[in-house]
């Protein structure tokens, strides 16, 4: 079988699931990069015999692949003097819809390919399109009965969000771009009474202007608040329901689980001081044999057979990460997160594979059953 | 900085949350809590209902400690309905000892935002108490305190309330052998000057003290400062600043003290003190607590300390 991969060919994830192609006793996959797709949508040619394996990666952590997709989005050849400025200033939260929609267009090109080369697919770009939709996703969630929480209606301004919040008589929220990924641009807020507080690593410079940071911190001034909410709510987020996690030595924690083939096999428990467990944050990986033994086994099995019930709402994708969470009840668990790109987990192994080895095997598998 | 986990142990037994649907299995080695979940906050269920299924369990007459936690996540109740339910029930837990009041972390709600209320009518119904602990000092009092067997109390807040330490500085608690009180910042209500705090450094209000604890305050410098010649470090044998915002100046006024020479131990955790104030601290020959050096925030041309749990 060959491999090939739609990537930024300088990226580790590229990188390693290279290495992890090599090892299995493959050859080394062919690299489609992002940049030259969306300029001329082809794939290589192969032949007949030849089965092949497409991976769609991350197109993220590159500039030029985020401008070009955003003046794709956008239907312009480019350049944007706007556009140009926002990707080269580090951190700079915008033009989300745009960048979505070329992104969607680069999977609709891919997904054609696919059915005129009869190119087999390890996830599939219809689901990656609605993996990177949350309002998609909540849907599909609910669709396959699996445990999410609420989710407000759409709005677009603080003031429409606190009037939302009251309507559902709910306090707390994160609010979260509807394309965001990782902990970017998203925002826990809790009101009581005349109080309001909002806890986020988006740094609020001016309306329309946040900046995405690699620290938290705790806005308390109302004005700052729904500065900061204007600006993210109007780069369309929506708001769900914020329930309390559990916590053990004085840190709270959720699940990263990774499902391969329908099956939970890579687990990490992400661990922070703050209510954000993002791992990028400076938080870090907790010791699960430990959590295992506080939350008890019956309910360590629950956060997997849920992450696989999420998994199974995309049954056209191989590998689905979850993120689950264990309510402060310790009984209740809920699916935060489903992502399309949520593989990269370097040094966590299951069964002794790490998670591109047992992917491998499992794309393997899968074509011989064809 | 925000208190992150829920009481795992407590008075040395292992805590557990209290299921109506099991019951109380076991007094003699778990501490229960009773709080509500966060699904729970949505139904009819309150913490004072499950207060009243857990007094009339049978094993009630056994439970030697109680923890209150997480009691509302929407409509910000006051823990009245609670202090008053506990009253109400107290013929039922006969030999409660130990008792802690709103064991909620960050993630539930702000510490500041917890909404206290007046709980000396606790410590007027149960008379056997040894150890009392609130979190929260919203709207908190601890009344005329006058309790005669109690041995324990802890009062964490993210800024206590003056009223508040009125009521400490001015208590009966004969047998007090443990005090600690989190004092906070000016930000989350703390309004008192070190000058109030005068009677608790004396020997003669609390004449069994052992352990004082002045944490996460704001003006742990001028406490160390107040402690030079201070009666009640003829007394304590454990001196706990921690969780402040101690700096050279006040780590100089501990080296200063010959009292604290003569302690068992002294805990600093979370300070503001330079290596080489650290260092001669370590030569004090007592076990000091250390860790958790802070740096100063910078902004504006001005440098700002943090206590560890403000919000």
């Amino acid at each position: 079988m060959q491999f090939w991969i739609l990537g930024n060919p300088e990226n580790r994830r590229v990188t390693f699931f290279t290495d992890a192609v090599c090892k299995a006793g493959f050859a080394a996959p062919l690299v489609i990069p992002y940049q030259s797709f969306i300029a001329d949508p082809v794939f290589p040619t192969h032949s007949e015999s030849q089965r092949v394996c497409l991976r769609i990666e991350s197109p993220g952590e590159n500039a030029d692949v985020r401008e070009a997709l955003i003046y794709s989005g956008m239907n312009i050849a480019g350049p944007v003097h706007e556009v140009h400025e926002l990707v080269n200033d580090t951190g700079r939260i915008g033009f989300a819809k745009e960048w979505y929609a070329g992104f969607v267009r680069v999977l609709n090109q891919a997904k054609l390919l696919l059915a005129q080369q009869g190119i087999s697919c390890m996830n599939h770009p219809d689901d990656i399109a609605v993996l990177f939709d949350k309002v998609k996703c909540h849907e599909r969630m609910r669709m396959h009965n699996v445990p999410v929480p609420a989710l407000l209606p759409v709005v677009h301004t603080y003031d429409e969000l606190r009037e939302a919040m009251r309507a559902a008589g709910i306090n707390r929220v994160f609010v979260k771009p509807v394309h965001g990924s990782s902990a970017s641009g998203v925002v826990a807020l809790r009101v009581q009474h005349e109080n309001v507080a909002a806890i986020s690593s988006a740094e609020f410079v001016r309306p329309g202007c946040v900046y995405n940071r690699l620290r938290m911190q705790v806005y308390r001034d109302e004005k700052q608040i729904a500065g900061l909410l204007d600006t993210i709510l109007g780069g369309y987020a929506v708001a769900e329901q914020w329930i309390p996690k559990a916590s053990i030595s004085g840190r709270s924690f959720d699940f990263r689980v990774l499902v391969i083939a329908g099956k939970a096999t890579h687990l990490v428990v992400r661990t922070s001081k703050s209510v954000i467990t993002n791992l990028h944050l400076g938080n870090r990986r907790g010791d699960s044999d430990e959590v295992e033994a506080y939350i008890g086994k019956e309910t360590f099995e629950k956060v997997k057979t849920t992450a696989e019930q999420a998994a199974a709402a995309f049954p056209q994708s191989l590998y689905i990460a979850a993120d689950v969470l264990l309510a402060n009840d310790k009984k209740t668990v809920k699916v935060i997160e489903t992502n399309a790109f949520g593989d990269l987990l370097p040094g966590i192994e299951h069964e002794g594979r790490s998670t591109y080895e047992t992917e491998i095997a499992a794309a393997e598998s899968k074509t011989k059953m064809k | 900085m925000t208190v992150n986990s829920n009481a795992e142990l407590f008075c040395g037994k292992v805590v557990e949350d209290y299921d109506p649907a099991t019951g109380i299995a076991d007094p003699a080695s778990i501490a229960y809590r009773i709080r509500i979940s966060y699904d729970e906050s949505e139904t009819d269920i309150t913490v004072e209902s499950k207060i009243d299924f857990f007094s009339m369990d049978p094993k009630a007459a056994e439970v030697t400690e109680l923890i209150i936690g997480a009691f509302d996540f929407e409509s910000s109740n006051t823990t009245a309905g609670i202090v008053s339910k506990l009253v109400e029930i107290k013929d039922r837990l006969p030999k409660l000892q130990n008792l802690f009041i709103g064991d909620i972390t960050y993630e539930e709600n702000e510490m500041s935002w917890i909404q206290q209320s007046d709980v000396s009518p606790l410590l007027e119904a149960y008379p056997d108490l040894l150890h009392f602990q609130v979190r929260g000092g919203n709207g908190l009092s601890l009344g005329k305190l006058i309790h005669h067997k109690l041995e324990t109390l802890i009062v964490e807040t993210g800024g206590m309330p003056a009223n508040v330490i009125r009521e400490v500085c001015y208590a009966t608690l004969p047998n007090l052998v443990k005090l600690e009180l989190w004092l906070g910042t000016d930000d989350y209500g703390f309004d008192s000057t070190v000058d109030d705090l005068d009677p608790l450094f004396g020997d003669k209000l609390f004449p069994k003290l052992k352990e004082l604890g002045l944490r996460n305050s704001c003006i742990s410098d001028q406490i160390a400062k107040k402690l030079i010649g201070a009666p009640v470090m003829n007394i304590i044998e454990e001196l706990d600043l921690s969780m402040g915002t101690l700096g050279d100046e006040g780590g100089q006024a501990l080296l200063d003290n010959p009292a604290v020479k003569k302690l068992k131990g002294l805990d600093l955790d979370h300070h503001y003190m330079s290596d080489a104030m650290m260092e001669k601290l370590r030569g004090l020959g007592i076990p000091v607590n250390l860790s958790g050096q802070e740096d100063e925030d910078e902004y504006d041309g001005e440098s700002y300390r943090y206590v560890e749990v403000g919000e």
